[in-house]
This record gives structure tokens, sequence and C-alpha cells, in this order.
């Protein structure tokens, strides 16, 4: 994959927005990236939002996103993949740049889940994930995640507080990120003494769904350097679909999409596990980060969680999981939370040497899609 | 009308019918329509066995809305006698009885009951075995 | 009555649920001083008279090997249909993998819808209509909170499988008798939650004189007496009407000792007479004969003779009655009144 390149990212911080609708709250975060990348003539938007359509918010999303945008013409495209809404979203705009079709697209999601109860939000999330396995066994997805946290525990031996340390790890990071839900930063003690979710994940082992969106501005290289911008490289992608429903895999501790899509995404870009500075993962959950972290091969399988217990993967290390505070400590507005670890790649390419890679990991469900992105920085400075 | 969605889906789920591959035996439940995922072999409907165990567990303390007055409950990841291996509630079990490894078996219960029409959905709930 | 042609029980089965509360419980929430029983059970958040009707059945099915595609009548009786309108028996059909060339239909008559089942499918197999029937017994009966009900309205079930006698059965239906009369001592009407009753006007003519004229006119017709039988199963809406009853009869308490189970599990209305008998069949020998006589209020009363063969043993239900009584346990009246909906605005 060559020469693709962001130029501009906008979002607004995770939380709950009562005054504003789904697309204006959309247009926000759209406006900041279209600013940072001055302006540009955009030939196609994709917009992913997993529960627009489902909880009744707005179906049809980016045409209106589009129109408040004041986008005369152009495709606008709506992307419902669940968690994978708008990685889905910046692929398909990588897409129509490779193939000649269009200059500058924007891409990038947005979430409302304020509007409607939390159980039904819930209720519509399930749904989203596998309606024959999740709703007639009232499984919800925390539901799901505790199953695999327990499996965890008694396969390995592995105790929870060390599946726990990665939601500790995400809150001391999240402090920095001035766009995260939550800024501070939790002792394990209080993490692993909160209210239960689904036992044994309590609500700290939990990502909280919040309102959002999160674009991107994305052209070729080529253009970025005449016009003088500076930009974050997509260097190589991966994407990979694990089996649905979840019942009939083999082992569900095993995110075998992850680890298609990471593998593929590394070779693509030449680049090896080891040169990465960063690895953003798709923590939904303590523990399907701690599965992610192996599946992409930065731990073997059974040590994720000692390995982020142990501090292998702080901020001073080598290799740093989660800078910007992950999906705990940021917030989880769920179609647009890929486009957020995008959009937090990009700024960490701004404040830091440019000649280091990131790598950002998303999915759908529980490892259902896999999408990993292999990025580093640039400009033309 | 949700009612209807899973009125198709009520085979399976009130009798617990999966699907068997006829080349090596492998089983999945809920159904597969398409082939089996080990072999590529043809798939065929099969009534699963009503007993198993229990390999891991949850209780749900945040629940959708469907199952709202039924928190906190408990579900559990199974294995059948025959190797099959599904997601279902349990019944008749408090959260302190629970344990890894307990025997199991199916029975029918009432899942959840739509507020505003009151049509009810039965399905596969797995209680402690009896006898 | 008796049929034409030779029938009898091929399978049986009984569930009740987990759940029991102490009528001492109940006392205290309502200041009362004197309860009709021990205690009795109540349906979990997850059950109804359906989910009850499936177990009794599934157990009847699986411990007696009945055929699945020669049943060819579902019926149901109880006053605690989970639908006022939209029958039981076709959610059963198709759960328990019958065939759907069944009769279906869902029977109501007080105490009494499932012996009232067992008459009509003792005829339908009696004359070749159909092979094999099932007829069950099932309820989830509501108290209103503080009223006398409150403390006997229990939850539990029974079904029995007719087939003809040749076909191989492990107890004879010998005869039977029906008696009823228009007396108001107990009803619900259309779209309300609780029965009414009129208190002490259930007993003496509506109980026993329904139950005594029943098995007297039995008696006189068929020449039986109660020295002719092992077991006897009385409606139980109570400890104290059963055995009153079997005495006015001239049985002896350890006839109806097996059967007599509302002390401890309350009355379960529809269900009460067919899990008693389900108790007794648990524990019968080949020979016993077994007097069963139900009640249902609006009023009626239905007596059976059974005779037992040697195929109890191999057919006995698995599990039986005594694996669910061995489960119980105690809750509190919070659960109860959660679990029964009584919180549901």
């Amino acid at each position: 994959m060559e020469g693709i390149v962001a130029v501009g990212y906008g979002l607004v911080r995770v939380g709950e927005y009562w005054a504003k609708d789904i697309v204006s709250l959309a247009a926000d975060a759209a406006s900041m990236a279209l600013d940072m990348a001055k302006q540009p003539s955009v030939d196609a938007l994709y917009v992913g939002s997993a529960l627009s359509g489902a909880l009744g918010i707005q179906g049809n999303l980016a045409i209106h996103v589009a129109d408040e945008l004041g986008f005369a013409d152009g495709l606008a495209v709506n992307i419902s993949a669940g968690g994978a809404s708008s990685g889905l979203a910046v692929l398909s705009g990588i897409d129509r740049l490779l193939s000649g079709s269009a200059e500058y697209v924007l891409v990038g999601g947005v979430e409302k889940v304020s509007d409607n109860l939390p159980s039904d939000v819930l209720e519509a999330i399930l749904i989203d994930i596998d309606r024959r396995v999740l709703k007639y066994s009232g499984l919800t997805d925390a539901g799901l995640a505790a199953i695999m946290a327990r499996l965890y525990m008694e396969e390995y031996g592995v105790s929870k507080e060390k599946i726990t340390s990665l939601s500790v790890l995400d809150h001391e990071n999240g402090v920095n990120n001035p766009y995260a839900m939550f800024r501070r930063a939790v002792s394990l003690d209080m993490a692993m003494s909160a209210p239960l979710v689904a036992d044994p994940l309590t609500i700290f082992d939990v990502a909280p769904y919040g309102d959002g969106a999160a674009f991107l501005v994305l052209t070729t290289k080529e253009k970025a350097l005449e016009e003088g911008l500076d930009y974050m490289e997509f260097l190589g992608y991966g994407v990979a679909r694990n089996r649905v429903p979840i019942s009939h895999r083999s082992n569900l501790l095993s995110f075998d999409a992850s680890a298609e899509a990471a593998s593929v995404a590394l070779s693509r870009a030449n680049i090896s596990i080891d040169s990465l500075r960063f690895v953003e993962l798709f923590d939904n959950f303590s523990i399907t980060g701690v599965l992610a972290l192996e599946a992409l091969g930065l731990s073997g399988s059974g040590s994720g969680a000692d390995d982020v217990w142990s501090g292998k993967f702080n901020l001073d290390r080598q290799v740093s999981v989660d800078i910007m505070g992950g999906l705990k400590a940021r917030g989880h507005p769920i179609g647009a939370t890929g486009a957020y670890q995008l959009c937090e790649a990009f700024m960490r390419f701004e404040e830091a040497p440019r000649r280091e890679y990131g790598l950002v990991h998303m999915m759908s469900g529980f490892d259902d899609q896999a999408i990993v992105f292999v990025v580093g920085g640039g400009g033309s400075a | 009308m949700p009612e209807i969605t899973e009125w198709r889906d009520r085979i399976w789920r009130y009798r617990l019918i999966g699907s068997r591959c006829g080349g090596c035996g492998s089983t999945y439940y809920p159904p597969r329509n398409s082939r089996c995922l080990k072999c590529g072999g043809d798939l065929e409907e099969v009534e699963l066995p009503r007993r198993g165990k229990l390999l891991s567990y949850t209780v749900v303390y945040q629940a959708p809305t469907l199952y709202k007055y039924s928190t906190p409950y408990i579900v559990g990841y199974i294995e059948l006698l025959d190797g099959t291996r599904l997601f279902a509630m349990l019944t008749d079990v408090e959260p302190d009885e629970v344990r890894v490894g307990m025997e199991l078996e199916a029975t029918l219960r009432k899942l959840y009951t739509y507020g505003e029409s009151g049509h009810i959905v039965y399905g596969v709930k797995f209680r402690p075995a009896v006898g | 009555m008796k049929t034409s042609n030779k029938v009898g029980i091929y399978g049986y089965g009984a569930y009740i649920p987990r759940y029991i509360i102490e009528n001492s419980v109940i006392a205290q929430v309502w200041g009362k001083l004197s309860t009709p029983i021990k205690s009795k059970t109540f349906p979990s958040y997850d059950e109804d008279s359906l989910t009850i009707a499936y177990e009794a059945c599934r157990i009847a099915i699986e411990s007696s090997g009945a055929p699945r595609d020669r049943i060819g009548a579902v019926y149901v009786g109880s006053e605690s249909k989970p639908y006022a309108v939209k029958p039981s028996g076709t959610v059963l059909v198709d759960a328990l993998g019958l065939s759907r060339n069944t009769l279906s239909a869902d029977f109501e008559f007080a105490c009494k819808a499932g012996t009232e089942a067992i008459q009509a499918i003792a005829g339908l197999v009696s004359s070749g209509m159909i092979d094999f029937g099932i007829a069950v017994g099932t309820d989830t009966s509501q108290g209103r909170p503080g009223d006398e009900l409150e403390y006997t309205a229990a939850a539990g079930g029974a079904a029995l499988i007719i087939s003809r006698a040749d076909d191989g059965v492990l107890a004879v239906i010998e005869a039977s008798n029906s008696y009823v009369s228009d007396t108001p001592d107990f009803w619900r009407r259309s779209g309300e939650k609780y029965p009414r009753h009129l208190f002490r006007f259930t007993g003496e003519p509506a109980y026993f004189h329904h139950i005594i004229s029943s098995v007297r006119r039995f008696f006189e017709e068929y020449g039986y007496s109660p020295k002719d039988f092992d077991y006897a199963i009385f409606h139980q809406p109570n400890t104290k009407f059963p055995q009153r009853v079997a005495k006015m009869l001239g049985f002896s308490m350890e006839q109806i000792k097996p059967g007599l189970l509302s002390p401890i599990i309350g009355n379960t209305y529809s269900g009460a007479t067919l899990v008693g008998l389900a108790a007794t069949l648990d524990v019968a020998k080949e020979g016993d004969r077994i007097l069963l006589a139900s009640f249902g209020s609006g009023a009626g009363s239905d007596t059976f003779s059974f005779l037992v063969t040697d195929l109890i043993e191999e057919r006995r239900a698995k599990p039986p009655l005594k694996a669910f009584l061995d489960r119980l346990v105690t809750k509190d009246y919070s659960t109860y009144v959660r679990y029964r909906g009584k919180l549901m605005l």
C-alpha cells in the first residue's frame, strides 16, 4: 500500500451531548478535521455508525452529515459494522483514493448513545453482535467478556487482578488525552472493588459507552507534500473475520481474526512487531484487550495479563500500549471508536519524533471482524 | 415485529436442535445452514443431548431491557455430552451455588415477554441436573 | 363410565418448581395466627403453567418411551394459562417434537381440568380415533395477597400418556365417573388477576358434596369399596380436606399417604390429584389398585380406578417426584412476591 496519508483529524471529547444531535456532533468533528487539512474539496464521505439506525436516531446518516457540511456533490456512504464501523469507513476511503476516483476523502464515525435508555442501548448492541446467540441466552457483551475472563483465569491460572491491570494502565495513560471521557488514574483496588457489571467484571473492566464523533481527511502522500501538510501515513492494513456465531468457535480465547489482520498489516508495511513504538488495542473490555495483545503477537498465549501486570507495556517501555487511554479511559463511542484511535495516533505523531511506527487494532463484536492499521508519522517540515 | 423473527427460530430454540457434520461429526448450536467449519462436509439437523457440564459462566447485573426484571441472572458456557458448546441462561440455581464443572440439563422456560404485545418467548435454559 | 376398549396409563411424569415459601412466613406478613398447610411451591420468575406442563410431559415421554409420532392429542388442563386466548398445547407439540397431526386444546374446570382431559383422551383412545394422548394438569395458581388462598395456591403439574391396554400400559383405567352441579364456591371472571371464593361454602356444599357424590356413585355402579384399594388420592386444597373426605368415605390414612403432598407443596390446582397419582405410582407395585377423585370448583368431581400392571417398574418416572421434593429450597416473602410478579405495576 503506497502513499495514502491523513492530513487532518477532528474529534470531540467522548461523553454525553444532551443538546447536540447526531448530525451536528459529526459535523463538529468533521469541520475540525477539514480545518486542519486547510479545507480541501472532498470527493467522498464515509461515515461509520453502529447504532444510529438500530436505535432509530437517523438512518442513512451520511447524506445528512454531508449536507450539514455543505458538500454539494460526491459520495456519501454509511457504514454500520459494530465496533469496526469507522475502521471500515477509513478502509473504504483508502480504497477510493487508491482507485484514483478521489483526491480527498473524509472518513470517520459518530455514535449517539445518550438519547436512549442504557438498557435499550445494551439490547441494540447484543442484537448487533449476534441476535440468535446473545438475545436468547440473555448474554450481554459484558457477559460474554466475563465468560471469557473466567475461562482465561481457569485455563491459565491467572488472577483477575492481572487482567484488570490493563484498565489501570488505560486510566493512567488517559490522563494525558484531552479528548478522553475519564482523565484520572485509578488504583487496582478501586477497579477490583467497583460494582459488578457481569461477574467477575466490574465497571472498570468495561469500556464506557459514550457519545462521540471523530473524522480524518485522507489524501495521497504526493498531494500532502505538494500542499505542505503534515501527515500520518498508512503503511499497511489487514482485515480478517472470525467465525460467527461465537459458540461455533473451538477456542473462545483465540482472536484469530486479529492475529491474521495484524500479520497481514505488518507484512504489507514491511515492519516487524519489534519496531513498533506503540499499539492501540480495541480493549472494549480488559479481557478482550489482553486477548488482543496475545493475538497481535505482543504476548504469548496466557501471558498477556502477566505482561501488562509487570509493566511491560507502560509508557516508558519500548512498546507502549493504549498511550492515549485505550477504550476504557477515552470512552467507547462504538461506531466512532476506530476513528478515535487513528486520530490519537496522529496526535502522537504531532508531538513525538516522526520516525516511529504505531499499530492500531479495531474489531466488531469479539474479534468477529478485525482491522489492523500500521501507521507512521511524516510531513514536509 | 420480533415475534415473527423469533417464531422462525422456535424449533431449535425449544428443542436444542443443532447441526451435525456427516463427515467429521462436528456439531453446532445454533444450527448452521452452510457447511462444516472443520471439514466442509454436509450438515444435518440433529437433536443434541440434553445434558452437559458448565465450562464458564457469568452473573449479569446490567441487563438489556427484555431481561430487566430477571437480574441478576446467570449465563453459562456449556459443553454438552457430545462436545457441542453453547451459551444458555441457567435457572433454578443461585449465583453462590454455581460451580464450573457442574452437571446441567436442558429445560424449557420463559425467556422474556414483550411488554406491549404481551407475547411470551420460550426457549431452552439449563438447570442443575435433577435425579 | 367404562371404555369399550381397555385403556390405561402408558407413561407419566410430574414436576414441581424448586421454590417453596412457608405458611408461617406469609402469616407473619398478614398477622395471621393459624395456617392451613406447612409450605407451598411457587414458580420461578421464568416458569408458568406451560413450562411446568412441558417438564411433566417430557418426563412422561422419555421415561415411557412413548412414540412421539403416534401421540394424537395434547390436552392441557389449567386455570392459569399463560394466555387467555392462545393454546398451550401447540407450544408443547413443537417443544416436545410431537406430530403436528394432533388434537390440541386447553381445558378449564377449576381444579379438575386435568382429570377432565384424562376422560376425554380415554374416550378418544378407546374409540380408536387416536393411538396415544397426553392429558396434563398444570397450574401456577394465584392467591390475592393476604387472602386465604395465598397460603395454599401453589405451582406444579403432571402428565399422563394414555393408550390402549394392548399397547402395554403400566396401569389400566378400570372405570371412571363424573359428578357436577352449579355451585358457586370459587371463580375468577375474565380479566381478573385473582380468584374469589365463598370461604366456608367451599367445604361442605362444594368439595365434600361433590367428591362424596362422585365416589359413592362410582362404588355403587362398579361394586368397589375402600378395602379394594391399596391407595387413594383426593383433591388436596389443604391438609385437612383430603384427610377428612378419606375418613368420611372409609379410607385409612395409610391409603392416602403417598399421594398426599399438599402439606409441603400446597394446592397445585389442576395438577393436584395428578401429582398425587404420580407420587403414588412412584411407589406402587404390580397388582395395586388406586382410586383417584378430583374436585373442581363450580363444581364437579371425577373418580377413577387404576389397576397397576407388571410394566410399572420399567415405566416409572425418571426422575421421580421425590427428586424434585429433595431439591426444594425455602424463599422469603420478598422473593416470592418478586417471582410471582406481584410488584409489577
